[in-house]
Parts: C-alpha cells; structure tokens; sequence
C-alpha cells in the first residue's frame, strides 16, 4: 500500500494508507475499552458426575451505559462461549461448561477473558481466579447387587417404585420429599403441606456397604456406591452410608443423597477434610 | 469439513462494500469482468439466503477462467496498472465463493482496501474522495462485523462503530499527513495509457485543438505573486512541433531524444543561448495529471537546476517523469527573454524543411508574396494583413480538409480553427526560408477572484507559432489574433460568440451559462475550493513538505520532524484514549434532566446554587423567596420537571418544561437590564 503511494507519489493513497494505520492505532483503544470497566461475577455452579461437563454459571455485569460486544471467555479455547452486554441490558449471565475427569472438588483454574473486537487485529484478554469449584461425584457405573442390608427385603428384590398398595396415610412435610407424594387435597383443605405415606413391601432401611464389594478397586466401588445411592434415591427407601472411615445414618430425601455423594466423592482425597 | 459461517451480518456489509468500492471501477473494466463479478454476487447472496449452495469446485473453476482469460484479451498489454487492478476486482468478488474460514473473509476485507486505494491512481477530486471514504466506511463496517457476534442483528450499530473508529482515526491521519517524511519514487510504474486524458498531445492536425475546445475539463491552475500578467500576455507554452508531414505537426523526435531529457545532465548546451530579459512574473501551477512530460509556462522561466526539471531543445520544459498525480511547481518567467539569437544552417534546415509537393498552391503563393515584399519581417506582416484582411473566418466549426490542406484553407475554405491559422503561418513562412515552428499549449485562463488564481481549461488550449528573426531570435506571432483578436484578449467564449458553438457539444456544461452570476459565483467558489485541494492535498509533494515544514517550524532535520510526528500522534491517541475510556459516558441524563439543569444554571448564574441533594420542591421555594418576580415561573418549571420525570413520562410534559425554562431565561435576562 505504502510502496504504491510511494511510486505513484499519490496523496491519497497516502492518506488512505495513514487513515488504515490509524485506524488499527484507535482500534487497540476500542479493544481495551471492551474490557475494561467490566465486573464479573462467580455465579453458582451445578454438580456433576464424572465424566458429565460441569456448569459454572459467570455473571457480566457493567456500571455504565458503555456496551460491550463480542466477549469471549471460557477455560478451554474450544469451547469458549460469546457474550454481548448492549443496549438495557445491565448485565449477561454465561453458562460455561468444563468437561470433568475424576471425582473430588473440582477448580477449573483461572478463567480467560478475551475479546478482539472490533477489528481483530488485537485481543485483549484476562485471566480472572472466581474461586470456582464444583463437586464432581464418582461416575455412576451400574455393577453387584444391591448391597446387603441388614434387614431381609421381600424376595430379595428391591422395588424402585415406591409401593402404590396401600396408602397408610399421612405424615408432616420434610424439606426433601417429593412433590410428587405432597397431598394436594389437604394443602387445598388445610394450608398445611403433608405428605401421603405408601407402604411397599421393601425395607426402608437399606446400608450402602464399602465392604458389600469386594475384589474391585477403590474407585470402582464408589462408583457403584454412587450408583446405587442415585438408584435407591428414586425409591422411597431410607438408606445409609458406610465407608471405611465413615458412617451415616439412613435417611432420605436429596439433602440427604447430595450429603452421601459429597462423601463419596471426596472419600479417601489428600487436603480434603 | 466444519464450515465457518460468516456472520451475515457483516457478510451484508461486505457485499455492499464490494458494490461501492468496484462501482467507480466499472467504466474501465470489460465487460465479462463485471458479468463474472455480479454472478460471483448474486451467488453469494443465493448461499446467504440458503437457497443455493456453495459452488461446486468446477463452477468456480469455470467462473475463474472465464474472468481472468478476460483479462488479458481485454487489454493490450499487461504490464500496466489496469489489468493488474481488473485481476484484483475478479479475485475479490471470486472469493466470495469461497469462504469456508475467517481467514477467507479478511482476504475479501484486505483486498477491499486495496481496490479502494487503486482508485485514487485515476481520481483524485473532492467528491471521489467523499465516495472513497464512504468505501472504506463500508469496508470497515464488514471487518468490525466480522467480529461481531453471531447473533448480532443491528447492523447500523455496527455501522456506527465504523463510523466512531474512522472518525477518531482522522485527526490522527491528517497527522501523519502532514508530518510522515514522504520518499520519491523507488521505481517508476505504467500506467496504461488508454486512459488517457483530455490535452494536448505530442501532435497537431486540423480539427484537434478544435475538438479539445469542446471540452471544459481542467489544464492548470496558476496564482501569482504579485504582479499579474495582462490576458494577452498569457501564452502557456507547451510543446513545440516542428515536424510536417503535409497534413500533421509532430515535435521531432530526433530533438527529443538528443534533447538529454533523460540524461542527468545538469545544464543543456543550449540553455546558455537564452538572455533573459524583460517583465518578470512569479507564478505557482498546479498541474491536473497529464500522463505526459509536458510542462506548461509562460516564455520563458528559469528553470531550478534540479532532477525534476528540464529544458528541452525547444526551450519548453519537461518534467523528467510522466505526470500522473497533480503536480505543483513554481517558476519566475520573463516575458521579453531572447531565445536563441544564433542558429546554425542545420538548426536552419530544420526549421524550414516542409514536404516537397505538399500544398503547391499555397507554395506558389508564398514565392508570390516573397517577392513583392522587401523583407522578410514585410513578408511576415504581409501574411498577417492576408489573415486580416481577406475572407478568413475563426470558427469551431471548421470544414473538414484533405490531403493538401492547407491549400485547402488558405486559398478555398478560409475557415479554420487556430490550429489552421497557425499551421498554415509556419507552412508560409518556411516555404519563404523563414525558421518557424508550431508552438501548442493554452492562451489565457479565468481569473477566479474567490482564490486569486487563474484557471486554465482544455477550451483555452490554442496554437500558435515562433519565427526565427536575426538578432532577435525566435518571436512569437499569433495569426489568430490577426483574424480574431478577441479570442486572445478575451477568451474563445467571446470569439465564437456568434456562432454559438462554445462548448456546443456538451450543452449541460456549467461554462454556458456564464451570463447566470449567481451560478458562476457558486462555480468560482467550488472552482476555489478545489484549488486549495489540489494544491495542498492533492499536490502534496516531498517538496511542498518541506517548504510548507520550514515556513512553520523554521529548518528541522528529518529525525526532528520524527520525533515531532510520533509526539503530536501520540498525544491524540493518549487524548482519544482518556476520552473513550473515561467513566463520563456513565452519566445518560434524560431530556427533562437536561432542561432542568439548564435551569438550574440560569439561576446559578443570578446567584442561586443548587446545594447538593436539594430537592427541586426545596430549591424552588428557596429561591423564590429571595426572588418573588420570577415565583410563579419558577415554580411552574419545578411543576414541568417533577411531572415529566416522575408522573408520566410523555413528550407533552417535556415540551411544557422546555417552554416553562425558555420564560425563566427570558426573563431572567429581562430583569438583568
């Protein structure tokens, strides 16, 4: 360009040529200004199996009426997420997805921040340290039998359906409990919320054993306790937990499952209390 | 294959760049070139809507033979700029077909620039330039959408951005400008001729300057210093011919080549035989580009001893490569110099050599009237009283001539444009022995009293001769002001007045209607500012950066004038930087918040402060306790102000509010005097 303006010593394409130059000059400017004055946030995360893509959700907010355009941000370059902060809008929440590998807490590490708007010519780019973590639980693997609990079930089988046969009645809402066995007709009645008891033919107490596996590796069997404490979660069991080091009393409802996984998956990690 | 999708929102930019940036090129280019380059479009635009898909490779195969074979047979040769630019354009629009990858679509935004560019090898002109950057605001539009993301959808804002960015790109450019050290030429490039433009050329038949005079396209523009020239004496010289054939004047070739224009020498043998002398005039042209040599000045300048300039054999001047942008120079000329008061018997020969049978007739006659005069200046004078006093016509209209033409004019038409009468003056005076010579350039010129300069237009291009007198060496002699001297002291407007054929083939030409003042006022001044373009902008030149770099900032070696440029470049950065990056944008104030605070300010300046964090309702019942004469105003803009910001938000209370801060300001002032 210059070399043509040269040889034919025309101004303009001079001119044109010093208009490009500053151009890119302005546009690092503009790049920078993308990302400045920009607040991020650490949004809740969502807990995953091994194996899933974990979700951290990042919240972008502005303090001014300066918009931002083309942000792109994610722990790995394939899969970066774009984002735009225009117009009204005051503030973009980006879900962001990590694939995981193993169980324990996971920390993504830092989270780049980049943008190469508007020309291209130039990124601007962060590493930003949210503190993100996430639990990841050992990778459900369907595997033995259903550990041996204590009490003897009816024909030795579990029934994942909560039993249908006989309605015994009604007891108090426990946070935890299924929707599904709320008894509408007295909420409607009463304003109070109670919960239809079933009874099956299952005992409700049921001990996830450490010990019920034998001759597979340690991972191997958190992976199977995983699985059976999401299979005898679905049912109307109570169920416990025990490790090596660990008991926990049966219980139900899913504060008590998510406490039961949180366990397995940090069984047994170094710095993990 | 993961195809890359551009987003289209930039791809419509891009198409839209494509369609102003190639338009201008158009004209020029053949026609199945344009015919690939709207299939190439159209196809795109089938692919955008997802009708079509992607060409086949031997589609696209076939639309690039097709395009670049119809290169080479659309031009002569292909070594000038033209084919090179042809070949850009067909790439450009080919690789629209091809965009699998983001790499693709910045080969399509870098050649944009490029074609952009390439149009300024052939315009320069203020509108050109307007349209141009409207070009490259679109090209940019395309980039910045590019980087954009997908589901980005307001293309104007994108088109805003563009706008920002070039705009605070600007003053950093007219920086860089005015200060970047600019370098002459590292090799020189062709331009392909064909696009030659309007003016003289190197040869003379009857009928050319004729059809150059139907033109009113631009030669040069000159400004004085000082003193300024009498119409009359305005003899642009241009060429020199002294070659005849029978029917055309050409410049010889052999003195041209012997003319050591080329060479470095400094001082051709024969600039010694000038003696300057008589009235002297400083004068600056600015030069349109000619594509040629040919330099244009009054008799005769010094010529600075510099590579750039030369005087040839034929003491006219030359520029030692082609002219192909605007060109300024300076010259101080004399107008009674004495060219040559020696010439040696070949010089001689040359000078009267006319073809031995061509135009008998008007042979004989010269022999006739050479022996009834007593001298040669008699026979001169004799020739012009001829011109004079005979049935001779000056017309744009003249009749067409054959092979022997000149007998054809002087002795049966007797109507003939300058180039008959000064053809056929040189072909009396050689045929009597005399040393004469055709001299071609422009007579006269507009004076624009808007900028103080003189236009010179291809309607004041004009012919006329030299004679070689013993002691006085060669003279200028105009027979056409022997048959029309209005022409030289008043223009060729006037000498054609009556046969009305000024510019008669292009009847919209704004030269016509010179008697309608208002529009030849609007013309000089758009005429002036043209001038100030070419000059500065156009002709802005290694040398005119200098000499303007010294005249303000005294002597400065080039490293200063570096440091210079980086220094006031880089303050407008760090400027445009604080500003885009400065939280003041944060603050949006509302309309209704605009007028209040304008309010506020009126007050202010009566001495009444807003405290901080007073409210309206308080500031007013304050303020109107200490000024009852403007209470009930006051307190009916506090009224406006509190309804259009916090009841309901509607254009009426805005305009109410505007009206009730307009009475306060009103009699605010009032109460003042």
């Amino acid at each position: 360009m210059m070399l043509a303006a040269i040889n034919y010593q025309n101004s303009l394409i001079f001119a044109l040529g010093f208009l490009l130059v500053s151009l890119f000059m302005v546009s690092i400017l503009h790049t920078f200004r993308n990302l400045s004055g920009l607040t991020i946030h650490r949004g809740h995360s969502v807990s995953v199996f091994a194996g899933e893509d974990a979700e951290f959700n990042v919240r972008l907010s502005r303090d001014g009426v300066r918009a931002y355009e083309a942000l792109v941000l994610g722990w790995n370059t394939e899969l970066m997420q774009e984002v735009d902060i225009l117009d009204d809008d005051v503030e973009q929440t980006v879900k962001l997805f990590v694939e995981t590998k193993a169980r324990g807490i996971f920390n993504p590490g830092r989270l780049l921040i980049q943008t190469n708007y508007p020309v291209g010519l130039f990124r601007s780019w962060s590493w930003l340290d949210l503190g993100f973590t996430t639990i990841v639980y050992p990778r459900p693997i369907a595997g033995g039998d259903l550990p041996a609990s204590r009490s003897k079930s009816e024909e030795g089988e579990l029934s994942l359906e909560p039993g249908v046969d006989d309605f015994q009645g009604l007891r108090d809402y426990h946070p935890g409990d299924s929707l599904r066995h709320v008894s509408w007709k007295s909420y409607a009645r009463t304003d109070e919320l109670y919960v239809k008891e079933f009874a099956a033919n299952v005992d409700h107490r049921i001990w996830l054993d450490w010990d019920s596996f034998h001759g597979t590796d340690n991972e191997l069997r958190l992976s199977h306790l995983c699985y059976w404490v999401m299979a005898v979660s679905r049912t109307k069991n109570v169920y416990g937990l025990r490790l090596p080091n660990l008991e926990i009393e049966p219980d139900a409802g899913t504060e008590h499952r998510d406490r039961l996984l949180y366990e397995l998956a940090v069984f047994d990690q170094a710095g993990i209390a | 294959m993961t195809s890359y999708q551009i987003p289209r929102n930039s791809l419509a930019w891009m198409l839209l760049a494509q369609v102003a940036v190639s338009a201008p090129h158009i004209v020029r280019l053949p026609i199945w070139i344009t015919l690939v380059c709207v299939a190439c479009g159209l196809w795109r635009i089938m692919v955008y809507q997802g009708r079509w898909n992607y060409p086949s490779r031997w589609v696209k195969v076939a639309l690039a033979i097709f395009g670049f074979a119809g290169i080479p047979l659309g031009y002569d040769k292909l070594t000038g700029v033209e084919p090179a630019i042809a070949l850009l354009i067909v790439a450009f629009f080919l690789k629209l077909l091809e965009m699998h990858h983001k790499q693709d679509a910045y080969v399509v935004i870098l050649l944009g620039y490029f074609v952009a560019i390439t149009e300024f090898l052939f315009f320069q002109s203020i509108p050109y330039t307007i349209y141009m950057f409207f070009s490259v605001l679109l090209i940019t539009t395309a980039l910045i959408g590019l980087h954009q993301t997908k589901t980005h959808i307001q293309p104007m804002r994108t088109f805003r951005t563009a706008a920002i960015l070039l705009g605070q790109a600007l003053p950093l450019m007219i920086v860089l400008f005015v200060l970047f050290p600019r370098i002459s030429p590292l090799w020189t490039v062709p331009l392909q001729s064909s696009m030659g433009r309007t003016g003289v050329t190197d040869s003379m038949s009857p009928g050319d300057i004729a059809s150059l005079a139907q033109s009113d396209e631009l030669a040069f523009r000159v400004t004085f210093d000082g003193q300024v020239p009498r119409n009359r004496q305005l003899y642009w010289r241009g060429l020199v011919l002294s070659e005849f054939d029978g029917k055309t004047w050409t410049t010889s070739n052999g003195l041209v080549q012997r003319g050591v224009w080329r060479s470095n020498q400094d001082q051709p043998p024969w600039v010694d035989a000038i003696e300057m002398r008589g009235e002297e005039f400083s004068y600056n042209i600015v030069l349109e580009a000619t594509q040629q040599n040919w330099l244009f000045a009054l008799t005769m300048p010094e010529v600075p001893q510099n590579n750039k300039l030369v005087v040839l054999a034929h003491y006219n001047i030359a520029s030692r490569i082609p002219i192909r942008n605007t060109l300024r120079y300076q010259l101080t000329s004399h107008l009674g110099s004495v060219l040559s008061r020696e010439l040696n018997d070949y010089w001689k020969g040359q000078y009267t050599k006319i073809p031995l049978y061509s135009n008998p007739r008007t042979q004989v006659l010269a022999k006739k009237m050479l022996t009834e005069a007593s001298s040669s200046r008699e026979y001169i004078d004799d020739v012009l009283r001829m011109y004079n006093q005979q049935e001779f016509i000056y017309t744009l209209k003249p009749p067409l001539l054959g092979r022997n033409s000149i007998d054809e004019f002087i002795i049966d038409s007797k109507k003939g444009f300058c180039e008959h009468y000064a053809s056929s003056f040189v072909f009396m005076m050689r045929a009597a022995g005399i040393p004469a010579r055709v001299v071609v350039g422009y007579q006269g010129g507009e004076y624009n009293p808007r900028g103080n300069y003189f236009s010179v237009r291809q309607f004041d291009a004009h012919a006329w001769t030299e004679v070689w007198l013993k002691d006085q060496g060669w003279v200028r002699f105009d027979p056409t002001s022997a048959v029309a001297p209005e022409r030289i002291e008043r223009g060729l407007e006037a000498a054609v007045e009556d046969e009305n054929t000024f510019l008669f083939d292009s009847p919209l030409s704004i030269f016509r209607y010179r008697q309608l003042l208002w529009l030849t006022d609007l013309r000089l001044q758009l005429d002036a500012i043209g001038h100030y373009w070419d000059a500065w902008v156009v002709g802005y030149t290694p040398e005119t950066q200098m000499s303007l770099l010294s005249k303000y900032l005294g002597d400065m070696d080039k490293q200063k004038i570096y440091f210079l440029m980086l220094g006031v470049f880089f303050a407008i950065l760090g400027t445009i930087g604080v500003f885009i990056l400065s939280k003041r944008s944060s603050a949006v104030l509302r309309p209704a918040e605009i007028e209040y605070l304008k309010f506020c300010r009126i007050l202010e300046k009566k001495g009444y402060r807003r405290h901080h964090g007073e409210g309206p309702n308080d500031f007013a019942a304050r303020v109107s306790l200490s000024l009852p004469s403007l209470r009930d105003e006051i307190n009916s803009v506090t009224k406006a102000y509190i309804e259009a910001v916090y009841v309901n938000e509607v254009e009426a209370d805005l305009l109410s509010l505007k009206k009730a801060v307009r009475v306060v300001r009103f009699k605010s002032l009032a109460s003042v005097d």
